[in-house]
């Protein structure tokens, strides 16, 4: 016979039951009242574009390696990416063990890569993996596509590159906007920011393809963080070259890697054709996102006076369009 | 009376209560990095981005499919308020050029899923519409599609004018023509009542040392003078020189008059210099800017002339021929 069993026949007399049940009831108002104390009355609240406290990205560049360039030529994109990064110093100059990194790609686009209107995958998985060997704690990819963010990771291959090299791939969500607004900005004033992805990150990749764009003439490194807005953002096409200076100022990052290897010359940002396509076999490692597309501007047979927005940006002090003056490390792979 | 539990009892109630404060640690924990991605349903980025309803009777495409392949993706629609959801910056192309609506939907090849086109079918509400963004994004040393006279495909894509309709079929890969142009081709049979606008100002460039795939039209903003619209550009090679002329039909005589001669004024103020000449053309006027030669005239309702040519013989020569087949065409 088992002790409860015995217990249950001997019975409980007035006194036990009044301290029992006491106790139950001090038990459970206990638990409820943690409960209470625990229970986020307003909860995550409902999807929200913007949220309400405006925020800002802090500054994730490093002090002292401004101005640095590495210019490859080959058309090997693994081996031109390490080869850019050797001559700055290696990854672990910009990634070191326990950062949380987040790469910002172009996803724009539900194309397929071999049309380059989105940041190449090989490219993203390689970089992925040399964060990830220089000891990063984390490696998130994102961008906030126009066309659906899912069909866009997944046709691009940018959403397999990104996993299967072992970085956390976030799609935009409505909650994951907040507002912000750049200091001195006219355009992106109180506008939703992609911010979520950015929390608990200290360390920021802008990475993108050299494309040929209908209204800016040139798509590059500081047009591309036009995908960390929100809204309807074509509004700003209007202004393309101001907003894409505001861009600038809004994103200050760790390091950029512009992709010239392919360059869309003509019918950007789209393309849709092989034809649209030159092989100029280049990449372009820069912690100066002016400088990286002010080299860019020549792949696309372009002069810095043909587009603005580096001008602009330059007399923001974001950098210099003059590339030379940085003294890049030039290299080729075979 | 001791009616104290037996120590297995104790234990176990110790073991369930601590169960309860690991799963209360656990609730309170996950509820202060609540993943708003893993437990809401939401459209991505605050957007709906594709409109809410597909309207009655839409074309949804699959009727063109060739055999082997079958629908990859639902039937997407865009009008003008949302072009640029779909095709970011170069919607101003189309929504300068008359734009109404854009029908696509991507195919895949069965047994093949890498192998999926995408097929784009803009409206542009009347025949010169679709040429103007067919012309302006056409690619350089193309191959004819053999579908009329404004198609032409490259190794992955089919790009074609067909009524009021401008037509891209784009694929994932090389090597799938046969698809591309069996699907263009259902388009055209489909639409068979539907025939390409004549385009009459082609007519009226002169045929010598005309490149001919080369010619296109401006809807709008043309040579960055706001009010110069609908204007035919044409590339030339005049003795291996490269010159640009071009033509654009007004609603009256006068308005072609008036519209050349502040289309002069434009260049004047912007730093040009008038350069009298002696061709005999009625109030030909020509202008050099920035080491380059624009002549500009009317005759009839047109408009013409020749755009910053580095030569000024050069410039004179074609404004004289375009001149001559406006004479030629108007007898």
């Amino acid at each position: 016979m088992t002790g409860i069993s015995s217990e249950n026949e001997r019975g409980l007399n007035r006194r036990e039951f009044i301290l029992r049940t006491c106790k139950a009831g001090i038990a459970a108002a206990a638990a409820g009242s943690l409960g209470y104390l625990l229970h986020d009355g307003l909860g995550p609240g409902p999807p929200s574009e913007a949220g309400d406290a405006q925020v800002s990205l802090p500054d994730f560049s490093i002090p002292g390696f401004e101005g640095k360039l590495s210019i490859v030529n080959g058309m090997d994109r693994v081996k031109s990416v390490h080869l850019a990064l050797k001559s700055l110093g290696g990854i672990e100059a910009f990634v070191k063990k326990g950062d949380r990194v987040l790469i910002k790609v172009n996803a724009a686009f539900a194309t397929p890569p071999i049309l380059s209107a989105t940041s190449n995958p090989e490219l993203l998985g390689e970089v992925v993996r040399l964060c990830l060997a220089a000891g990063a704690a984390s490696v998130v990819v994102t961008d906030n596509p126009i066309n659906d963010p899912g069909s866009c990771f997944a046709l691009t291959g940018i959403g397999d590159a990104a996993r299967s090299a072992g970085a956390q791939l976030v799609f935009p969500r409505d909650g994951f906007f907040r507002a912000t607004t750049v200091a001195g900005g006219t355009l992106i004033r109180d506008w939703p920011l992609l911010y979520t992805p950015f929390e608990n990150v200290n360390k920021v990749i802008g990475m993108a393809p050299v494309k040929d764009h209908h209204r800016s003439g040139a798509s590059m490194i500081m047009k591309n963080w036009y995908g960390l807005l929100g809204g309807r953002r074509n509004i700003f096409h209007q202004n393309i070259h101001d907003v894409i200076m505001e861009l600038a100022v809004m994103v200050k990052p760790t390091l950029v890697i512009l992709d010239g290897v392919t360059t869309m010359m003509t019918n950007g940002p789209t393309g849709g054709s092989l034809s649209d396509l030159k092989q100029t076999g280049t990449l372009i490692v820069s912690t100066d996102q002016v400088a990286a597309d002010a080299f860019g501007a020549s792949l696309l047979g372009r002069s810095i006076r043909d587009l603005p927005f580096i001008l602009k940006a330059e007399s923001m002090g974001l950098g210099t369009s003059d590339f030379e003056s940085l003294h890049p490390i030039r290299t080729s792979v075979g | 009376m001791n009616h104290r539990g037996s120590r297995t009892q104790t234990l176990v109630g110790f073991a369930v209560l601590g169960l309860l404060c690991a799963v209360a640690a656990g609730v309170f924990y996950k509820q202060s990095r609540y993943d708003v991605s893993v437990f809401t349903v939401s459209h991505p980025a605050g957007e709906v981005r594709f409109p809410a309803a597909i309207p009655a009777g839409a074309d949804n495409l699959e009727s063109y499919l060739p055999d082997g392949m079958k629908p990859m993706s639902a039937l997407e629609v865009f009008g003008r308020d949302n072009l640029s959801d779909k095709i970011d910056g170069k919607a101003e192309l189309y929504l300068s050029s008359g734009f109404v609506s854009l029908h696509c939907r991507r195919f895949v090849k069965t047994g093949s899923p890498d192998s999926w086109v995408e097929m784009f079918v803009y409206d542009m509400g009347e025949g010169r519409n679709a040429f103007s963004v067919y012309s302006a994004q056409k690619r350089a040393g193309v191959e004819e599609a053999g579908m009329g006279s404004h198609a032409y495909r490259t190794s992955n894509a089919l790009f074609f004018v067909h009524g009021r309709h401008y037509v891209e079929v784009v694929a994932s890969k090389e090597g799938m023509s046969d698809e591309l142009l069996a699907m263009g081709r259902k388009f055209v049979a489909a639409q068979g009542a539907e025939k390409n606008e004549e385009l009459r100002e082609l007519e009226l460039f002169p045929r010598q040392g005309l490149d001919e795939g080369s010619v296109t039209l401006r809807s709008s903003d043309v040579f960055g003078f706001d009010r110069l619209d609908q204007t035919f550009i044409a590339r030339y090679v005049l003795d291996g020189f490269p010159v640009t002329a071009f033509i654009s039909r007004r609603s009256s005589a006068g308005e072609a008059e008036e519209l050349a001669a502040a289309f002069e004024r434009f260049l004047l103020e912007f730093g040009g210099v008038s350069v009298e000449g002696d061709l005999p053309v009625p109030g030909i006027r020509m202008v050099e800017i920035l080491d380059t030669y624009t002549v500009v005239f009317s005759h009839g309702r047109v408009m013409a002339g020749v755009h910053e040519c580095d030569d000024r013989r050069k410039a004179e020569e074609l404004a004289l021929s375009l001149y001559g087949r406006l004479e030629e065409v108007s007898r």
